[in-house]
Parts: C-alpha cells; structure tokens; sequence
C-alpha cells in the first residue's frame, strides 16, 4: 500500500471512530482522483449527512411529541376548569333555588296558621334558617369574587387571639347541638390562659377562616372530636384545625382548596356544601400573607395548619359605660332611623326598643331634615342608602352640615368595600350592611355613642 | 448573505443550475451534468426546471444523469430527487460515472426503495441504451 492510501485509510478509521462517538460534524477530504478511498470518504460523508438529518428530525420529532403533550395537557386543564365551572353553575342553581323554594313556599302557607302558634313559630324558623342560608350562599360567593379579582382589602386591628378562639369554642360548642353533633367534643387549647395574645390582624377574616375550618371539621366528623388552637413559632403564629373526622384520601388532598370542588359530590345530601369554603380559607389565609396545608388519614382525621406573620402589640384598657348586668342601656339617647323599607324599619325599631333609647322614624331625607330641623334631640342617624329622591349617599354631608356631632351609621345593602369607603368618605360614622345581625348593630351603636 | 441560486437558459435547450449544466437531448430525454457539491438550494431549482420542462414536453421524460464531476448531495437534495424519479411524467433515470465515486453517489440515489426505472452504468453509451430500451 503505498503513503497516500496508508494516510487515507488512517483519516477513514479516524473519522468513522469519531461518528461513532456521536460527531455527526465529521466531513472526509475528497481528492480529484476520484478513487476507491475517494469513494469509500464520500460514502462516510453522506451517511454522517443522513444521521444528522435523522437526528435533527428525531429532536424534532421530540419537540413536536412535546408540545403535543403539553397542549393535550392544556386541553384537558380548560375542559376540566370548563366542567367544574358547569358542574358549580349547577350546584349554585340548586343550592339558591332550594332554600328560595323552602321561603317561598313556606311565607305563602304561613298566614293560614296565625293562630296555631306552634306551627307559626317552626314555619318562621324555617324560613329564617333558610334565609340565613341564602346569606350564608351570597356571602361565600361575594368573598370569592372579591378575593379573585383582587378587592378584598385588609381592615388591620388589634384582636386578642385567646378571646377570639374562646368566643368560637363558646359559639361551636352551642352550635354543634343545633346541627347534630352534639356527641362530637370540641376543645380550644389556649396558648397562655395567663396571658392575652393581643396580635394586629384583620380579625373578621381570621375568625371567617376558623368558622370554615371548624364547620367543616365538624360536617365530616361523625364520632370523636374537633380542636382547634394556635401556638407562637419565631415571627409565625400557627393556627390549626384537627379532628377525628373521615379524613381526606391522598389523591384528594391537593384539590381540596380548589374552587368549585366537593371532595365527593355524590355524597351531597351527607355533606352539605358549595364547595366555597376551602377555596375562600386559602384565599384569606394568602390574603393575611399566610399559607396553609393539611395531614390527613382516612378514618383517622384531618389536622388543617396555617400560619400568619405575627406582630403582638400592648393591650389597651376598655370601660363599657352602656353595658351593666350583661343588658345594654341607651336610654337618654335618641336614634332616627331613615329607612324607606318597612320590613327592615320595624326590625331596626324592634332591636332597637330593648335598649330604652328614644327611637325617631322617617322614610325619606325629606322628612328628616324637617326633624332635625325642628330642633329635636338626634344623637344617632341609622340611614338607608337606597332612598327615593335624594339619596343617603347624598344627604351625609347635609347632616353633617347641619349637626357635627350627630353620628351617622349606614346601614344598607350596598356591601362592597367601595360602598363602605364612600360612605366613610362622605362623613359617615359607622357602616353596617344588610342583614344586619342585632349585635353586630348595637355594638356598633355603643361604639358610637360612647366614642 | 449568498446570492439566491436559480436556474438560467443559456440557449433553446441548454440550462444551468450553479455549475450543473442540463440539456434537451430530444424531446424525450433530459441530460444532467452534475457538477461539485448537490445542496438543497441546487434542488429546489433542479425541481423549478423539471416542472417547467415536464408541462412543455409531450409524453413521458427520460433523464440521463453525469456523475462523473459531481460531489455528494444533500440528504434533502436526495429527497427531491426521489420525488422527481417517481413524478408520474418521469419515465427512465439512467445515472452512469466511470469513477468509484460516481458509483457510491448514484447508491445514495438509485438505492432508494428499490425503485425499477433507475439503474446505474459505468459509460454513457449503455445509460442511453437503457433509456432508448
């Protein structure tokens, strides 16, 4: 074999050992004699030629078999978010329509048994109860709206932990007679009964993400008990929610603060639901800077945990003038109610009467303006915002103007953060929305007279 | 950036693509020169022609392929190749070199599915035979 071929050859080997380390970069020389060796280098040529191609298509291939997947994948997450959403559309249908139907049904028949008093009074629970439900329904909705598209603020105050979680295991322990669970037992540890854990957060949220918990604990807890307590770790406190309930199966636990789920749909008339709560408690909890999570066993139970920033602040003194032997008095004060409703009137007028306060009523600012005008004493306005003519919104500043020290609460239906800050903006005291809880109201009104 | 390649005529029957020179035998037979490398543009426009050529001839078209001067081709190229070797107006390819080279570049085309109007020769004289066969 002569030089040239021996160099040749030599190159071949090189080249075919470095194609088969995987360098597909590898081109022979050619000469112009156009031999054999030529030949045999312009064959390995187009055959690196060819595997690259093959590989650039297989990668490509990889690519399009990737994005295949993913977009199977987007497919099936828009038609899964597509049927929850039906699936909620339909259970908000059914969950309004069902008490809807019980008050309706039950306002129509209830004249015939004015005189049987028993009758009168279990109609008019149920259609209280129902009632509330509905509020209950409206509410969650109205949360979660707020919380999605960002309008939920944070109205920051100074809470005492330890009081709060007594007052819901005072509240839990009445209740759970109420719904049947009179058998399950329900404890609040206490963090430091010798100390008050006074801490700034927005404590209608906090309370509203235990009053979910707990509800829930207590739906799907049929033996046992359900505690609830919290404990101080560095900057963190940390809530929990335990009980001895069904548990959640681990395939469920991540889906069960997704919106619009019930953990077992079929299961419905057991486990009452909307399946909001959940959803609601991790968007507060995410609102408050928290987060959340849960252990849970099958037949076991369920402990949920969740933490928020902690800040303790110093305590602050209270006297309560108006309350002496647990009745609250507000005799010597005058109240006028502006409120165009009639049903709505004669409740304010019947919470109202309790507390011995002189009580006023007109239905229109008109009328009220004659009032204040004709000098009578008004230390309290409750006013409507929806009124005919001139509006409540309205007429703020013309009471205002009018008597400074006059204090304004509005009590209206209107319940968005926006209408509350209107009001507030306005000149008003105090902002109360409909329906309105009796003591939520008077202490408002206490807050107010004696500020 | 490189200048577009495209074909050109040079006279009634003669074309060039790059430094590929194809000629109107007769009105049955196409003849290739290919000359230096075969790269997917040299095929884009070798495809240009044949279609151009393929509506102005009658009947089916015979192609006679030098391989003699040319260098590898493409694996795209080769694809358009085998593309134009199976158009229902294409009725022969008879490919033919003298050289070692030749014959392992016409494997890498007339190997391709082993198709029965492709053969290759080592001269010009038998190629043609074939065709006129």
């Amino acid at each position: 074999m002569d030089e040239r071929s021996e160099k040749k050859i030599d190159e071949l080997i090189a080249a075919v050992i470095k194609i088969a380390k995987g360098d597909y970069t590898v081109q022979i020389e050619t000469s112009e004699k156009n031999d054999k060796l030529d030949a045999l280098a312009m064959g390995i040529n187009m055959l690196v030629d060819d595997l690259k191609t093959g590989r650039e298509a297989a990668l490509e291939n990889e690519k399009i078999k990737l994005r295949n997947i993913e977009l199977q994948n987007e497919k099936i997450r828009a038609l899964e978010s597509e049927h929850l959403k039906t699936i909620f559309l339909q259970n908000m249908s059914h969950e309004l329509r069902t008490p809807l139907n019980a008050i309706i049904g039950f306002a129509e028949i209830l004249p015939k048994y004015f005189k049987e008093k028993e009758k009168l009074a279990q109609y008019t629970s149920i259609i209280r109860q129902q009632g509330l439900d509905l509020h209950d329904l409206i509410n969650d909705l109205l949360d979660l709206s707020s919380i999605e598209t960002g309008k939920m603020t944070i109205n920051t105050e100074e809470c005492d932990l330890n009081e709060l979680l007594n007052d819901l295991f005072l509240f839990f322990n009445n209740h759970k007679h109420k719904i049947g669970k009179q058998d399950i037992d329900i404890s609040y540890e206490p963090n430091n009964t010798e100390k008050p854990y006074h801490i700034l957060v927005d404590k209608g949220k906090l309370r509203q993400i235990f009053v979910n918990l707990i509800f829930n604990a207590l739906k799907f807890t049929h033996k046992g008990a359900v505690s609830f307590g919290f404990e101080i770790k560095n900057k963190q406190i940390e809530f929990f929610v335990a009980d001895t309930g069904i548990g959640i199966p681990p395939e469920k636990q991540p889906l069960v603060f997704d919106r619009f789920i019930r953990l077992d749909p079929h299961s419905e008339n057991e486990f009452k639901g909307k399946g909001l709560g959940l959803a609601i408690v991790k968007g507060l909890i995410e609102l408050l800077k928290g987060t959340v999570n849960l252990e849970s066993k099958v037949g076991e139970g369920t402990r949920f945990k969740f933490t928020i920033p902690y800040e303790e602040i110093t305590i602050k003194e209270n006297n309560d003038p108006a309350e002496s032997n647990g009745t609250i008095d507000f005799s010597g004060y005058s109240v006028l109610i502006i409120e165009n409703d009639i049903t709505n009137s004669i409740y304010l007028e019947e919470v109202l009467s309790e507390t011995k306060i002189n009580i006023l009523k007109t239905t229109n600012i008109n009328d009220a303006v004659s009032v204040f005008d004709s000098g009578t004493r008004i230390d309290l306005i409750l006013l409507d915002l929806g009124l005919p003519g001139i509006s409540g919104l309205e007429a703020i500043p013309i009471f205002k103007l009018k008597r400074p020290h006059t204090k304004i609460i509005v009590q209206t239906a209107y319940t968005s953060n926006e209408d509350r800050k209107k009001a507030l903006e306005a000149g008003g005291d105090g902002f109360i929305t409909k329906p309105i809880d009796s003591e939520e109201l008077l202490a408002l009104i206490k807050e107010q007279l004696y500020s | 950036m490189a200048p577009q390649l495209c074909y050109k005529q040079i006279s009634e029957k003669e074309f060039t693509i790059g430094e590929n020179r194809i000629t109107l035998l007769d009105n049955s037979t196409i003849y290739i020169e290919a000359i230096g490398e075969q790269t997917d543009e040299h095929a884009r426009e070798i495809l240009k022609l044949y279609q151009k050529l393929y509506s102005e001839l009658p009947g089916k078209i015979n192609q006679l392929v030098n391989l003699d001067r040319s260098g590898k081709s493409s694996p795209k190229a080769r694809q358009v190749y085998e593309e134009m070797n199976n158009h229902e107006s294409t009725h022969k390819v008879a490919v033919y070199g003298i050289h070692p080279v030749a014959r392992v570049l016409a494997a890498f085309v007339t190997g391709i599915k082993g198709k029965k109007n492709i053969e290759f020769f080592t001269n010009k004289e038998d190629a043609m035979a074939w065709l006129k066969k």
